[in-house]
């Protein structure tokens, strides 16, 4: 080739590469931006749940969305480390069905994938009315409770959008569970939203 | 092969590689080609598939993995498969490939969640970017990753470590393991290239050996057209028979149209009264006498007849079974004709000398028998007893005496001198001779002549000699009528003559001999046998050739030619 041809080719080149990166980035930044939380989980366990954890363990609660995708990353996390809850806490996962929506709403893959895990109940929260008592926005969240009912934990339990692997929420809610210090009590939750977009805080939900 | 060939043989060498190099990066261009765009569909389906939209509550939107595959996907595409189609095999359009591949890599495990198997996408693409057998795509490929890494590991290291706050050095760790890949990948690029090099200049070798063969197998071909000879292979087994183009054109066989011939085909064209001699000749040969010569006639499909002379050996088997045969087969049919003439002028000399000799000690004695004689004659008176036996003796002697002027004629060996002859005046001259007897005889002469003069050196008194001889012998043959024609026709190198009859014709038994002295069909008496023979002597001297052609009931043509060079003499 000319010349002329190469370095026309090499700034087109450029071009791309960049243009790529500008795309790779963007989609790191979508995946790495966390759903925002709207309100604070209740310090003790909501009296009015119609969630009954027995009494001398701790509990476990992730609010999920039934059709959320990214809740898959949520659940996969939560099957690795129930090996490791047993005989420590009794976990719920609450699928929230917003009102007017039919009863098979909640009848979905993810369902079928919660249901699933040793040792999980499954729990359809009509109304999102416990999504609303436990302050959760964002689908993945998960809470830990103490033994006594207080809140040790809450945040989301992977790294990214819908990404598996190693994440902070997650060793912080193992430590916390086997009675260890950890740094901070919160992580981001990544996850689609639990509320319709134009609703105002938790509005569909009775809270 | 000469230093030359070795020279020309490494430029081919390198040639060849080159350009199984170029196909080979434009055959995996296309290849990546196909893999881009089967990555772009595969990844739209699995983000339509397994996360179609992002939810808020009850309403769903496009989900972002869709539009990740769908654009993102588009840009990786565009400039490589741009550059496959434009500039293929260029190393800019492998080193955008090499990117665009780690890049899918990026997007891939992205778009499965951050799933490890997915990783092994990375090595996957290191290992077919290989296939370029150009170690240099490994750089780039190897850059984007490590480039990835360290900027994850800044800006989101749980995304790739796991962890929160990763060590600087991680990155190269993860690098490193990569570069631990490519060392191989090299090596592999290395030796593959190496071993193209070596296929390369095996192939020009090859080709050179060809070449050189080729004009081997072309001045073999020439030597067998010249010499009229060519050679042949029988694999008995296959029966199938491996011949020379020469002896394919000896067989007048059409190698185009009947590339291999068998046995039965050959013997085929073998005359009738020789086929038995091939599988007599076959039969005979054994391990301690493997070669064979033999002669033999072929009929050619336009029905000429030709002669072959072949040579050749058997080739056993370990059971001492012959398992082929091979060797040449020439066309002798041209030098057996001149043997036969050689033959016919050598005996023509003897006799010409025997007769010669014979006569000058008879010319003599027979000058004082015919003198003697005829002076007896004039004395004795008519009705004398003795005047029948003396006019008798006279009669005799004097045939013998024109038997004998012929003989010397015949027999004569030196030099005549020759002159610028027209051959047709010559014709016309002679035709003045022989007009007499002819209508005698009722025959019609005709002449079509040609209409230039037909000029050549020759010596006047032999020439006009063959035409006497020639028409005398026609006429001979035209008892009760017929038609004498001469025709005559020149071109720059000879001068033709034909004396055709209609008479009786020459049986082809005794065609071979009418030309040998004494060799006579008349009655006693009548011919001496020595007119034709001395028109072949006549012919013979002065470098010319003379043919019949004659058919029994229809007429005999006798076709002289006589080249137009400057004979100053004849010998």
């Amino acid at each position: 080739l000319k010349h002329r041809e190469v370095c026309i080719w090499s700034a087109l080149g450029l071009l791309w590469l960049g243009a790529s990166a500008v795309g790779i980035a963007m989609l790191w930044k979508y995946k790495s931006t966390p759903g925002v939380q709207r309100l604070a989980s209740p310090k003790v366990w909501p009296s009015r749940s119609s969630v009954h954890p027995k009494r001398g363990l701790a509990s476990v609660v992730m609010l999920a969305h039934p059709h959320c995708d990214c809740t898959r990353a949520s659940l996969a996390e939560l099957n690795k480390i129930m090996p490791h809850l047993a005989n420590k806490a009794q976990v719920f996962i609450l699928f929230a069905r917003p009102k007017d929506t039919p009863e098979s709403w909640t009848a979905t893959d993810l369902w079928k994938s919660a249901s699933a895990i040793s040792g999980v109940t499954v729990v359809r929260d009509d109304n999102g009315a416990e999504a609303t008592l436990f302050g959760a926005s964002t689908s993945g969240h998960t809470l830990l409770y103490s033994a006594e009912g207080e809140l040790l934990f809450s945040g989301g339990i992977t790294g990214a959008r819908g990404h598996t692997g190693d994440n902070p929420g997650e060793a912080r809610l193992m430590a916390l569970i086997n009675g260890k210090k950890t740094d901070r009590t919160e992580a981001p939750v990544f996850g689609c939203h639990l509320q319709d977009p134009s609703d105002a805080p938790l509005q569909g939900y009775d809270r | 092969m000469s230093a030359t060939a070795t020279t020309n043989t490494a430029i081919r060498a390198q040639q060849l590689y080159e350009e199984s190099l170029d196909h080979s990066y434009r055959q995996i261009d296309r290849m990546f080609g196909g893999l881009l765009i089967s990555q772009w569909i595969v990844a739209i389906v699995l983000a339509l598939v397994f996360s179609p939209y992002a939810w808020s509550g009850r309403v769903r939107t496009i989900g972002s993995h869709v539009e990740a595959a769908l654009f993102l996907g588009a840009l990786f595409n565009a400039l490589p498969l741009v550059l496959i189609r434009m500039r293929p095999g260029w190393v800019g359009t492998r080193m955008a490939i090499a990117v665009a591949q780690i890049l899918w890599s990026c997007l891939l495990i992205h778009l499965t969640g951050g799933r490890l198997e997915t990783h092994f996408h990375i090595f996957g693409s290191l290992a077919f970017l290989t296939f370029y057998r150009d170690w240099r795509v490994l750089i780039p490929a190897t850059l984007v990753v490590v480039v990835d890494h360290f900027l994850r590991g800044i800006y989101w290291p749980e995304s790739v470590y796991g962890i929160t706050n990763p060590e600087w050095w991680r990155f190269l760790e993860h690098g490193s393991w990569i570069l631990f890949l490519d060392f191989f990948l090299i090596l592999a690029c290395i030796n593959s290239t190496k071993e193209m090099r070596e296929i390369a200049m095996r192939r020009a070798e090859t080709e050179q050996f060809a070449k050189e063969l080729e004009g081997k197998t072309a001045q073999l071909s020439q030597a067998q057209r010249v010499a009229r000879m060519g050679s042949w292979e029988w694999d008995m087994a296959a029966d199938k028979i491996n011949g020379s183009d020469e002896l394919y054109r000896i067989f007048g066989i059409n190698k185009n149209r009947t590339p291999t011939i068998n046995m039965a085909q050959l013997i085929a064209l073998i005359h009738p009264e020789n086929r038995a001699l091939i599988q007599q000749t076959i039969d005979s040969l054994r391990p301690q006498t493997n070669e064979f010569v033999l002669e033999y006639r072929i009929v050619l499909p336009n029905g000429e007849i030709r002669q072959i002379l072949a040579r050749g050996a058997a080739r056993w088997g370990s059971d001492d079974k012959i398992i082929g045969l091979l060797g040449t087969a020439e066309d002798v049919t041209d030098r057996k004709e001149l043997e036969i003439k050689l033959r016919q002028s050598e005996k023509l000399s003897a006799i010409g000398q025997l007769a010669g000799g014979i006569a000058h000690e008879i010319n003599n004695p027979l000058a004082v028998i015919l003198g003697f004689s005829q002076a007896l004659d004039r004395r004795i008176p008519n009705g004398d007893p003795l005047r029948a036996p003396i006019e008798a003796i006279v009669r005799e002697a004097i045939r013998c005496k024109d038997l004998v002027r012929e003989l010397l004629t015949f027999s004569r060996t030196e030099s005549k001198i020759t002159e610028p002859l027209d051959l047709n005046e010559l014709i016309r001259s002679t035709l003045v001779l022989i007009a007499s007897q002819a209508n005698m005889q009722n025959v019609v002469i005709k002449t079509e002549l040609a209409d230039d003069q037909l000029i050549f050196f020759a010596n006047q008194t032999q020439i006009q000699q063959v035409l006497v001889n020639l028409s005398t012998n026609a006429l001979d043959a035209m008892k009760s009528g017929g038609t004498l024609t001469f025709r005559t026709r020149g071109s720059a190198q000879e001068i033709a003559l034909e004396v055709s009859d209609t008479g009786e014709g020459i049986p082809e038994k005794i065609r071979a001999k009418i030309f040998e002295p004494f060799f006579t069909t008349k009655e006693v008496g009548k011919g001496t046998g020595l007119g034709l023979s001395l028109v072949y002597e006549i012919v013979q001297q002065h470098r010319g050739s003379i043919d019949i052609d004659s058919k029994v009931g229809t007429g005999t043509i006798m076709s002289i030619k006589f080249p137009t060079k400057e004979n100053r003499e004849v010998s």
